[in-house]
């Protein structure tokens, strides 16, 4: 089926099919046997990494647990603070972000130089449009509310005397997600920045977008946790 | 080097499998329909729980938020990730990865759960809520004493009753103080703050806290483990719950 | 010999380098090579290794006699009263203490910290498991070059946020950093914010080094090497950087939400704000338990080797061995709650006392298959056999006495007392750093192509041995009769046995300066080794001593099992020097 998704075949001047850097020209890493290996040792790599990813997070997951349990009243009271809709509005736009992450990946591997940077720069945008979201609608009306963490806790009208916890957490949680989404940004401005000048990816040399992407989708996946534990459930 | 140029459903780009963009679509489409599904849930929870008074039990929210995340979160790991297409090796890794976390939160959500006898034991030596003392030690070294965090005195309150007493303070009277809520949160549209403004003025608190909330509050040291107090004589559930509930009530008594 | 475009050339060994110090030096700061990182390791573990041994050094002297307040008449005929026994009493301006106590309490907090973080997590993997650990798969380099020197320079900047911590006068919160101590102690903020950053940091670079040697195992192997043909060593590395992957994130957020708690008070940890610092000792012992057995594998692996080269005789139980590893890796990630026992609910108590016998399994089938191994091989005692067999001795006794800890009525008596300090210093000491020991003595060869003077090793080893029993056989006691750890001061009845621990200990200084000095004598003046001087069968006996660039002129391809020593004659091997058993084909 031919849709204008698949319609880049346009071959790459001279000057960047010749450069070291594109993706027809790069070797592979000289102590692996081959390209394969070379391409599923890193994948792997990236693997464990993102495991270890998971488990950062599981220390907030459990402190929440934990807390919810001890605190149940104080822990219903903080998530009736947050307002569904900025949370379900994120949520939408991490996925269109994973969405075109995925489709970046597939961009590449078929040679659609142009798709690829299509895909990429939607998804910096959405990177753009979640901490936007964050941090305009979210963190600094509720900071000058006084809702902040720890000793800056200064909102009056708290009902219960652990919500501070609640809103540690809340900071703690989202706030090193928000990291994780720079990070991811950074990552994937970096191939954007090479596939735009080398046209260094493509279907031989695609490992840098796919790692990048794995990386974005994990904080996706975060984030569909962060989700419902902090807005839904109450 | 092979041409790519047309795509059928399911290709292979240098012995990896290509995902076609109609499957991408789709996942993102039935990601985004339970995105859709979750926030209903949500609100269709509340509205029962408000239009017809029933109480539901805690775990059909939590249950229900949970399960749909967590087909959310296998879609994008199966599809987005490409687990599906993948070597068995990395879904292996990441499974012991979940195991590990399993692990984690389960062994100590047990003992949490289990430890009613030394919160008992220990009870009345420490204060609900916290005593604030933490916040009153000023740093001795004061060579690179350079604390962002503001200490204050809060006399042994906690510090979020320290900061309602200072609210009420400057507010001069509780009926200004809960007035001064309500147009900051109009303006802000913070629903739930709203409706703690109506329960102030005696309303009903329309949302109800879940059955969860009847779990015996617990906090603190465990000061007094080994001291020789029997645990059959002093042990009272029902002052440790009332008390957290006093200061809301003090609040709301008028 | 250095050339335009290469800084080598085939056949070089891989620190022959171009000429010019500095040159040099931007050579191996910039290398991706693993033995040249190995190295590097080795050099920065050493020092901090001395840092941590000076630290508990200065502890054992203040314990040498208890604080006595003395009262007596001058030769004017008044009264004065003076205090004995606050021997670090000269470094409480210096360190800006309060008194002689919160030195000694900053100073055991430096041992502990420096010990745990900075030189005991990453010996073994990290140096002589970057060294070896492709070599010995028969490959080229590990996975991730770069980030191999990536983590090696992590390690580097941790250690320096350590140890400009304890420049700026070190903190008394313990390595545990134990909540609510560590977030209201006296010690101004950034010293602590300092030292649980370094900690931190150092988790990052454990993590790396464990992502790295995870792929280069399952990626990387020459041809011809199955699982089951791997050397010991690299199960015992594997099961670690399985660990380490998975158990170092957890402790990142536990730092992190520390730092948290410690700057902003954020009050998770904190009692006074409806926190639970009981929570944070799960969320520590969750990765703080397994981390040591990211200390003991290694040095297991080592052992396997040790006993198996030196007396010529196939592994007993190779697959016993290799999966009992693995064993104790699932293991370490359920014991954590036996750090804890008398802040829990009996159920997790009961729960996390049965789970830690567990551990003592596959540790036993790995104590039995070594005896074994050793039965009727021909024995040759040197400094590697030697470190290896009072691997087994003080190893044992360390791993037993864990027993009466994990029973929970006997942990009532025995929890934080010099019982358990004597304990875990029988498997970290008696145990990790033998290993590190021995396996240094037998892999010096290799490594830097120059052979040690086996008289002095021997010296040393010998020193090292008493001194360690001396110092810590004598906890036992201590603790038994109730001697509380992380006491500067104790009662009179205690002294003989304090006095003797740290004679021990003055021993065990002069045992690790012989090693020291017969260490840099051999790089000065050893005999040039041979590519094999111990007959082993593992793939780095079959490169040149050094090694060259890229380890291997072609690429191996195995063709025998890592310890068939009844089957195959070892490759480089002169009988003249080691004569092979009489009757190799009789086992």
């Amino acid at each position: 089926m031919q849709t204008t998704l698949d319609a880049d075949t346009t071959p790459a001047p001279a000057h960047i099919a010749n450069h070291p850097t594109h993706w027809r020209n790069r070797p592979f890493a000289a102590h692996f046997r081959t390209r394969d290996d070379d391409f599923d040792a890193s994948k792997f790599g990236m693997w464990l990494f993102l495991t270890t990813e998971v488990l950062l997070f599981a220390g907030i997951f459990c402190a929440y647990a934990v807390f919810r349990m001890m605190y149940p009243e104080a822990w219903s009271n903080g998530s009736h603070h947050l307002d569904w809709r900025f949370g379900a509005g994120n949520t939408v736009v991490l996925l269109v972000s994973s969405w075109t992450a995925a489709s970046a990946v597939r961009c590449a591997q078929l040679n659609k130089q142009k798709w690829l940077k299509i895909n990429l720069i939607i998804t910096l945008i959405c990177a753009a449009l979640f901490l936007f979201i964050k941090f305009k609608f979210e963190y600094s009306v509720k900071l000058g509310d006084g809702k902040a963490p720890g000793t800056f806790f200064s909102y009056a009208f708290a009902e219960s005397p652990y919500e501070i916890l609640w809103w540690s957490l809340y900071y703690m949680g989202t706030g090193l997600h928000a990291l994780h989404v720079v990070i991811g940004g950074c990552l994937l401005g970096w191939v954007l920045y090479r596939s735009w000048k080398y046209q260094a990816y493509g279907p031989t040399e695609y490992l840098m977008v796919e790692n990048s992407a794995l990386y974005w989708h994990i904080v996706d996946l975060i984030w569909i946790f962060l989700f419902p534990l902090l807005y839904l459930i109450h | 080097m092979t041409n790519h140029d047309t795509t059928t459903h399911e290709e292979h780009a240098h012995g990896h499998r290509v995902v076609s963009w109609q499957t991408q679509l789709a996942v993102l489409a039935i990601l985004l329909f339970f995105t859709f599904t979750t926030v209903l849930f949500y609100n269709a929870e509340s509205w029962v729980e408000n239009a017809f008074d029933i109480h539901l039990p805690w775990w059909i929210n939590v249950i229900g938020a949970m399960s749909i995340a967590t087909v959310k979160a296998l879609l994008v790991c199966m599809f987005f990730m490409g687990l599906r297409y993948d070597k068995a090796l990395n879904t292996f890794a990441l499974l012991f990865c979940l195991f590990c976390v399993g692990l984690f939160l389960g062994i100590t959500m047990i003992d949490l759960e289990t430890r009613d006898r030394i919160y008992t034991w220990k009870e009345g030596e420490v204060a609900l809520g916290g005593t604030g003392k933490g916040l009153d030690t000023p740093s001795v070294d004061a060579r690179f004493d350079s604390s962002p965090a503001p200490t204050f005195n809060t006399a042994g309150l906690g510090i979020v009753e320290f900061r309602r007493a200072q609210g009420l303070e400057e507010a001069g009277s509780e009926l200004a103080f809960w007035t001064d809520h309500y147009h900051h949160h109009a303006e802000h549209q913070h629903a739930a703050d709203i409706n703690n403004f109506f329960t102030q003025l005696g309303y009903d608190h329309h949302l109800a806290l879940p059955d969860a909330n009847q779990a015996v509050p617990r906090i603190g040291l465990t000061a007094g483990l080994f001291s020789a107090v029997d645990p059959t004589e002093t042990h009272n559930t029902h002052a440790a719950d009332d008390a957290a509930h006093q200061p809301a009530a003090e609040d709301a008594g008028h | 010999m250095s050339s335009t475009d290469h800084a080598h050339h085939e056949g070089e060994s891989y620190f022959d380098g171009p000429p010019g110090v500095l040159s040099k030096v931007w050579q191996w700061m910039s290398t991706v090579d693993h033995k040249k990182i190995g190295v590097m390791y080795l050099v920065a573990v050493l020092f901090m290794f001395f840092l941590g041994g000076v630290s508990a050094l200065a502890v054992r002297y203040e314990l040498l006699d208890p604080v006595r307040t003395v009262e007596t008449m001058n030769e004017a005929g008044e009264m004065i009263q003076y205090t004995t026994g606050e021997r670090l009493a000269g470094l409480t301006n210096i360190m800006g203490a309060k008194n002689a106590n919160e030195v000694y309490n900053r100073i055991f907090t430096l041992h502990g910290a420096i010990m745990v973080f900075m030189f005991i997590i990453p010996s073994i993997p990290a140096s002589l498991g970057n060294f070896f650990l492709p070599i010995m798969l028969g490959a080229k380099d590990v996975a991730f070059p770069r980030l191999n020197l990536l983590s090696w320079y992590i390690y580097v900047i941790g250690c320096l946020f350590g140890v400009f911590s304890i420049l700026l006068g070190g903190v008394d919160t313990g390595w545990t950093f134990y909540t609510p101590y560590s977030t209201t102690t006296d010690a101004d903020h950034w010293r602590v914010v300092l030292m649980i950053l370094a900690a931190f940091i150092l988790g990052f670079s454990s993590i790396l080094t464990g992502m790295n040697f995870v792929v280069t195992v399952h990626k990387l192997r020459a041809p011809g090497m199955g699982w089951f043909d791997m050397p010991l060593f690299i199960w015992g590395v594997y099961a670690t950087a399985i660990i380490q992957v998975l158990a170092t994130p957890v402790v990142g957020i536990t730092l992190l939400l520390l730092v948290f708690e410690r700057v902003m008070h954020i009050g998770i940890f904190d009692p006074s704000m409806g926190g639970d610092p009981v929570l944070y000792q799960h969320f520590f012992w969750f990765y703080s338990h397994p981390v040591v057995y990211v200390m003991i594998l290694p040095g297991m692996g080592i052992v396997s080797e040790l006993l198996a080269v030196h007396s010529r005789k196939h592994i007993f139980g190779y697959r016993a061995i290799a999966f009992s590893s693995l064993g104790i890796a699932a293991v370490s990630f359920l014991v954590w709650g036996h750090h804890i026992f008398t802040a829990m609910g009996e159920l997790a108590a009961v729960l996390f006392s049965g789970l830690t016998f567990l551990v003592a399994i596959p540790t036993a089938i790995k104590v039995f298959n070594w005896i074994a191994t050793l039965y009727k091989g021909s024995i040759a005692i040197n400094t590697p056999m030697l470190y290896g067999l009072i691997f087994l001795f003080t190893f044992s006794i360390g791993g037993l006495t864990g027993l009466p800890l994990a029973t929970l009525a006997t942990d009532l008596h025995l929890h934080d007392t010099y019982y358990v300090v004597a304990h875990f210093h029988y498997t970290m000491m008696g145990g990790t750093v033998m290993a590190f020991m021995g396996g240094l003595h037998h892999w010096w060869p290799k490594m830097f192509g120059k052979m040690y003077s086996e008289k002095g090793a021997m010296t040393g080893t010998v020193l090292v041995f008493i001194g360690f029993n001396l110092t810590f056989f004598t906890q036992f006691f201590l603790g038994t009769q109730g001697m509380p750890r992380r006491y500067a001061n104790y009662v009179d009845e205690f002294q003989t046995l304090h006095m003797i621990s740290t004679y021990g200990s003055w021993i065990l200084l002069l045992g690790f300066l012989v090693h020291l000095g017969t260490f840099i004598v051999s790089l000065i003046a050893g005999d040039k080794a041979p590519p094999n001087p111990w007959g082993g069968l593992t793939l780095e006996w079959e490169t040149e001593s050094p090694p060259i660039e890229h380890n291997f002129h072609h690429e191996p391809i195995v063709t025998h099992g890592p310890y068939d020593f009844d089957k195959v004659v070892p490759p480089h091997w002169d009988p003249k020097d080691y004569p092979l058993p009489e009757n190799p084909s009789s086992h």
